[in-house]
């Protein structure tokens, strides 16, 4: 059974081998040459209100990972030999038979009204760790310990805190993102076959780890060139860390390479996204990539097969020539979509500029004026705001805004997982569609999903798919009391409060303007030179469906974590106590001790003449 | 007993008057290791100082538009700084008036933070003097510009410029908190834009565009609710180091003196002035507001004295005040909570800590209680001897053991319950609006004032009635008794005596006794209770009824009961509330309207207090001394 189910996508060794020996018919594909290949991006944006936006991706692939019909026995070599796909990763995933792996860090909101949607599929502040673990051999729970705990020790992150308390399992989001990413064709039998493979998801997040350069170090070795030559050189902890949103990220995964999935690889995407407040200190928003990052780029990475800068120039409305790109980009601006949708991308190939000259690579972006006059406003397709309601300690309630500004119905999937001493009345679930309160919640919520939460163990997840009518606003609230924890659950910092994550919203979004990049990481691919035939063809081929009901992208949503304060008691009081014991207590004890040792005597006056040696023969006794 | 009582009196008031004086209070100092008041350095420069003379003439051109106008005209000013910015209509109507309004607020999002935690800078449209807020507003606009420069901030800092006097911010809070109400008294627009949990907040009260001599701060809450004194000490520290400026506290400039008396008199105005203002619960400023939700606020208030000496300082220095304190409550890890939250100031750097002020309180409490046992103990006392044993030809009466006289509680504990279910009637019908023409407050009080006499008449001519009839049946007993003696033989006094014993025993103790037991117990029951929540309140209800209270009783001579129920009308709310009004020279219908808006906008205690527990224990305590003494 397990050597017949042909689209398995194993990454144990061990079960490549076994899948090896089956073979059925023949047909001749292209086999990918290159078994490892490495390609380096920078996107850059300048946002509406002034702030730049940046996005290093780097893409390491390896092997040319094909079902059992063309398997060359190249794809055995996987995890045995590293090139450029870092070897920490590599040994993390065979051991715990990872199959899919997203980490990432992230600092600062991603204020979804001004910037739109980012490439980077995750902005929950935070670190975010989600993993699909082969359940072969039962050992998820392991495993998941396993791979927290290695992580924690790369990067330097407290994710070894990701416990049974934290940890979830979804059952709506955070799909499998390899073998069903957009360019699989989806109803093939060998994806059908795939569910088979007994899979497991495990996701859990730490809203309140701070992200900083120790991160980042162990994140830049990762990379084949680490900062010294390339795009990466451009990364500067110094800057990075003076930004509005830094967000740092890891994702592993398996895709596809051809239109039928016949060939696959292992794809490590790195991404780095900071979006900078250039208008900070004069209120200019003229930038340039000396200023943003104050380093430069020298040359290319040498390992790089494609090493490119793309700016998605600012869409400027009605209004011409109000910037200037200097330098002009030598293959000229080419456009995406048309009409209010229409992005105008700037592509500079470093493999290509940089080797001609001396000088470094120098981008600026100038406004006349220093200022735009007029650029086009960004509606973000869902809009999600979570707060809590009341006050006091004793009990609280969840509010969570969903806007959809779409003009056309949108199915989403609402996840939100709440910690254990926050305890959840469902019967309190209340939804308000536009500020009417709905009768019949059918309509709008059509699945849910609840696990309650079991004391110090799991926390509760609340998951919906829902129907968000056009142009609407959808409001759910519920209830809850606040436990009141053992005084030694407390963290030190027990006035704080505890840090409540955020919630995730998944949904498929047609592409409206103010989106960054179209399909999220798969964005990039066109730059890569990759498949970008691939894609073309793809896009060329849906271009019919495409113009019945336009193109969808799945988003993830994230909500702002929240700040919940628990009964805490007066910490000081024990103290109080101790000392107060303690000081009675060695009182007391110093008094009797001393009434029982102490030896009083009566010293006669006759030897007054004598005090002085009698005084040393004393001490001459204690000596003793 | 009843002496041990008076005595605690005399100890519990001494004691209180000793609280002011500078033996009895320490100096305050930054509790929370976290704050380090004025250790960042300052950036708000000329430039600021500028943008801020700037946005104070914009905000004077904006002041008299409507509401809704310069709400928006003041949403785009902080637009244009980078801000996210919003407005919020309210609507309020109370029994008495309809308030409407609109308010601006604005979040400056941290960078990098994850917007878990936040600060308020507020200030109201109209200052404390009735005027502009004019310096406060152009303040908070100025500040949102420095601090959009900076990138080290851990919290956002939400800017709220708020409608009407309490009641806009109250309607902003209450939405902040999801607590938004829509109905047809209370109408409040949910907020679009939201930060994380508030962790403290200031207030801004810079009337006119001048400059200042001194900076004031005011503290109460509603209710007595008090923020965290590190509030107080860290703009204590900063006015003392990175902006000195002049500090005290109110509105109130007492100059240096070395001089012992006028110290202590100083001090004790102050500790006056604060527990008036926290025993009538309301707030001195927009920041009693924020305490209700657990938020930690001050108002500063700048006071213009022309011809007072000390140096007088403009918004640059009042900027750079500002910014030094966000910065330091930037700093906070935790909510505050190290320092004080219960203290009385005798001045701006010396503080009273509950354990020192409780104390007198409690004593005052206790001298109720003993004279209430003292009391209960008399009414089963037997004045006379129940039994006789004949020794010869004498008699000796000698008391039986374990005999009492029972105890009739049923003329006071319903006289009580009348009276707190007239309280009770006067709350109601003050506070709720009938729709009949002509009705006012004053002339509900007058009602109830009304239906309040009608009671005490009843009672106290019930008790008479009654007593004349016992006393008449009595008579009419012994009469009966006499005629047989006389009928028979042998020793009169002796059957005299026994039926004398027996006419005591059938008659239990009188019910002046009961009642003022029962109000003197109940008298302890509150004052104790309300120190724990509002000690000012507690105080000065304790100081006004202790003696009166226990001194009265119904007096042979109709005089003086009349004279006692006299003084007891003036401690009556509406004697306090005449009192009131001839002392701030107002109109007494000024006063209750006063009241009732306080208790129906901010929700203070003063008029329930007034009303479920004041006046049912002054009423029962006016009937008793109306009580007949046997």
């Amino acid at each position: 059974m397990r050597a017949s189910s042909p689209c398995l996508l194993l990454l144990s060794g061990a079960v490549l081998a076994l899948s090896a020996a089956a073979s059925t018919t023949t047909d001749t594909i292209p086999i990918l040459k290159a078994p490892e290949a490495f390609h380096e991006q920078l996107v850059l944006k300048p946002l509406n209100d002034g702030s730049v936006y940046s996005h290093f991706q780097f893409t390491t692939h390896i092997g040319t990972m094909m079902d059992d019909d063309h398997f060359d026995g190249a794809a055995s070599n996987l995890f045995k030999h590293y090139n450029l796909f870092p070897r920490s990763i590599g040994q993390i995933l065979h051991s715990f038979e990872v199959e899919e792996l997203h980490l990432t860090f992230t600092q600062g909101r991603w204020q979804y009204s001004d910037w739109g949607y980012p490439l980077a599929p995750s902005a929950g502040t935070g670190v975010e760790l989600w993993a699909w673990l082969n359940d072969d051999k039962r050992q998820t729970e392991e495993h998941w310990k396993g791979l927290t705990n290695t992580l924690s020790g790369l990067f330097c992150a407290s994710l070894n805190f990701i416990d049974d308390t934290i940890t979830t399992e979804p059952k709506l989001s955070f799909r499998n993102e390899g073998l069903y990413n957009t360019h699989s064709v989806p109803t093939t039998s060998h994806n059908k076959n795939n569910s088979t493979i007994p899979r497991k998801l495990r996701y859990g997040s730490l809203p309140h780890e701070n992200v900083c350069t120790e991160n980042l170090t162990p994140w830049i070795k990762l990379l084949p060139c680490k900062s010294k030559a390339g795009i990466a050189s451009l990364l500067k902890s110094h800057k990075l860390f003076d930004t509005r949103f830094y967000s740092m990220a890891v994702h592993v995964r398996s895709v596809c390479e051809d239109e039928k999935c016949r060939v696959r690889s292992l794809e490590l995407i790195q991404t780095i996204t900071a979006v900078f407040d250039v208008a900070r200190h004069d209120g200019s928003f003229d930038w340039s990539l000396s200023g943003l990052f104050e380093r430069e780029i020298t040359q290319s990475c040498p390992l790089a097969s494609t090493s490119k800068v793309i700016v998605n120039l600012p869409q400027t409305a009605d209004v011409e020539n109000q910037y200037s790109l200097v330098p002009h980009p030598p293959q000229g601006i080419h456009s995406e979509g048309s009409g209010d949708k229409k992005q105008e991308i700037a592509v500079y190939d470093l493999q290509k500029v940089l080797p001609g000259t001396t000088s470094p690579f120098q981008l600026a972006l100038h406004w006349e004026g220093s200022r735009p006059k007029l650029v086009r406003a960004i509606t973000p397709g869902i809009v999600a705001h979570r707060y809590f309601t009341g006050f006091g300690q004793e009990r609280g309630g969840l509010a969570i805004e969903i806007r959809n500004n779409n003009s056309q119905d949108i199915e989403a999937v609402y996840l939100d997982t709440l910690p254990w001493y926050l305890k959840l009345y469902l019967h309190t679930f209340s939804i308000q569609l536009n500020g009417n309160s709905m009768d019949n919640q059918r309509d709008l919520v059509q699945k849910m999903f609840y696990q309650p939460a079991v004391d110090r163990s799991r926390p509760a997840v609340l998951e919906l798919a829902l129907r968000l009518p056009a142009n609407s606003l959808v409001k759910f609230t519920v209830s809850f009391d606040k436990v009141f924890l053992k005084y030694t659950e407390h963290r030190p910092d027990a006035n704080r409060g505890f840090d409540v994550g955020y919630a995730v919203i998944t949904a498929q979004l047609p592409r409206e303007q103010g989106q960054i990049g179209f399909g999220g990481l798969d964005h990039l691919r066109i730059y890569q030179e990759r498949e970008a035939g691939l894609v073309q063809g793809r896009r060329s081929g849906k271009q019919e469906k495409e113009e019945k009901e336009g193109e969808t992208d799945k988003m993830r949503v994230y909500t702002d974590t929240l700040l919940v304060s628990l009964p805490t008691p007066d910490f000081s009081m024990p103290y109080n106590v101790i000392t107060m014991t303690c000081t009675v207590i060695s009182l007391f004890f110093g008094s009797v001790f001393n009434l029982m040792m102490r030896n009083f005597e009566v010293v006669k006056p006759s030897s007054s003449s004598s005090k002085k040696s009698g005084k040393g023969k004393e001490k001459a006794e204690k000596t003793e | 007993m009843p002496t041990l009582s008076y005595i605690m009196v005399a100890v519990s008031f001494f004691w209180l008057l000793a609280l002011p004086h500078q033996d009895y209070s320490k100096r305050t100092y930054v509790s929370e290791n976290a704050l380090l008041p004025g250790s960042a350095n300052v950036q708000f420069n000329w430039d600021d100082n500028l943008a801020a003379e700037a946005y104070r003439d914009t905000v004077q051109r904006i002041a008299f538009l409507p509401s809704i106008e310069r709400a928006q005209a003041l949403e785009q000013q902080f637009a244009a700084l980078g801000l996210k910015s919003a407005t919020q209509n309210y609507t309020l109507n109370t029994s008495t008036e309809s308030l409407h309004g609109v308010n601006t607020y604005a979040v400056f999002y941290a960078p990098r933070s994850d917007g878990t935690e936040a600060l308020v800078l507020s200030a109201s449209w109209r200052s404390r003097d009735k005027t502009t807020n004019t310096n406060a507003i152009a303040m908070l606009l100025a500040l949102g510009k420095t601090f959009k420069r900076g990138s080290h901030f851990s919290k956002d800092i939400i800017f709220v410029v708020s409608d009407g006097e309490a009641e806009g911010l109250q309607a902003w809070l209450k939405a902040y908190h999801g607590n938004e109400e829509h109905t047809y008294e209370r109408h409040e627009e949910p907020l679009r834009v939201r930060s994380g949990a508030i962790q403290a907040a200031l207030n801004l009260d810079f009337a006119g565009t001048g400059d200042y001599n001194a900076l004031g701060i005011f503290f109460e809450g509603v209710n007595g609710q008090l923020p965290n004194l590190d509030m107080i000490n860290t703009i204590n520290l900063i006015s003392m180091g990175i902006a000195p400026v002049e500090l005290t506290l109110h509105d109130e400039l007492i100059p240096y003196t070395d001089n012992m008396t006028k110290n202590y008199l100083n001090s004790l105005r102050k500790m006056l002035y604060q527990m008036k203002y926290q025993a009538v619960g309301t707030p001195t400023g927009n920041h009693g507001l924020y305490l209700k939700y657990k938020i930690d606020a001050i108002t500063l208030y700048g006071i213009d004295r022309p011809g007072w000496p000390s140096q007088r300082f403009n918004l640059f220095r009042v900027g750079a005040l500002l910014e030094s304190a966000v910065r330091s409550l930037n700093n906070l890890l935790e909510h505050l909570h190290q320092s004080f939250f219960f203290y009385l100031l005798s001045d701006v750097r010396r503080y009273t800590s509950i354990g020192l002020y409780m104390p007198p309180v409690i004593i005052l409490g206790v001298s109720f209680i003993f004279q209430a046992l003292s009391l209960w103990g008399l009414s089963s006392d037997l004045p006379l001897e129940l039994e006789s044993i004949a020794e010869g030809d004498k008699t000796i009466p000698v008391a039986l053991p374990y005999s009492r006289r029972s105890r009739n509680f049923k003329v006071a504990s319903s006289t009580m319950g009348m009276a707190v279910v007239t309280g009770a009637a006067t709350f109601f019908l003050l506070t709720t609006e009938f729709g009949l023409v002509g009705e006012t407050p004053m002339l509900k009080l007058v009602a109830s004032v009304g239906v309040c006499s009608m009671l005490v008449l009843s009672a106290v001519s019930t008790a008479h009635v009654r007593v004349r009839i016992i006393k008449s049946v009595s008579t009419a007993q012994k009469s009966r008794a006499t005629h047989d003696d006389t009928k028979g033989s042998s020793s009169i006094n002796h059957s005299d005596k026994t039926q004398n014993v027996a006419d005591q025993e059938l008659t239990p103790a009188a019910d002046w006794i009961m009642l003022k037991t029962l109000i003197l117990a109940l008298s302890a029951l509150i004052v104790t209770t309300m120190s724990a929540l509002n000690f000012s309140l507690a105080v000065s209800i304790g100081v006004l009824i202790v003696l009166p209270y226990m001194a009265f009783r119904p007096s042979r001579w109709t005089v003086v009961s009349i004279i006692e129920a006299l003084i007891l009308l003036a401690i009556s709310p509406p004697g306090l509330m005449m009192v009131a009004s001839w002392w701030y020279a107002k109109d007494p219908s000024e006063v209750l309207s006063w009241v009732l808006r306080e208790y129906e906008i901010l929700g203070t205690w003063l008029l329930p207090t007034a009303c479920f527990v004041y006046w049912p224990l002054n009423l029962a305590a006016v009937i008793m001394v109306l009580l007949p003494v046997s």
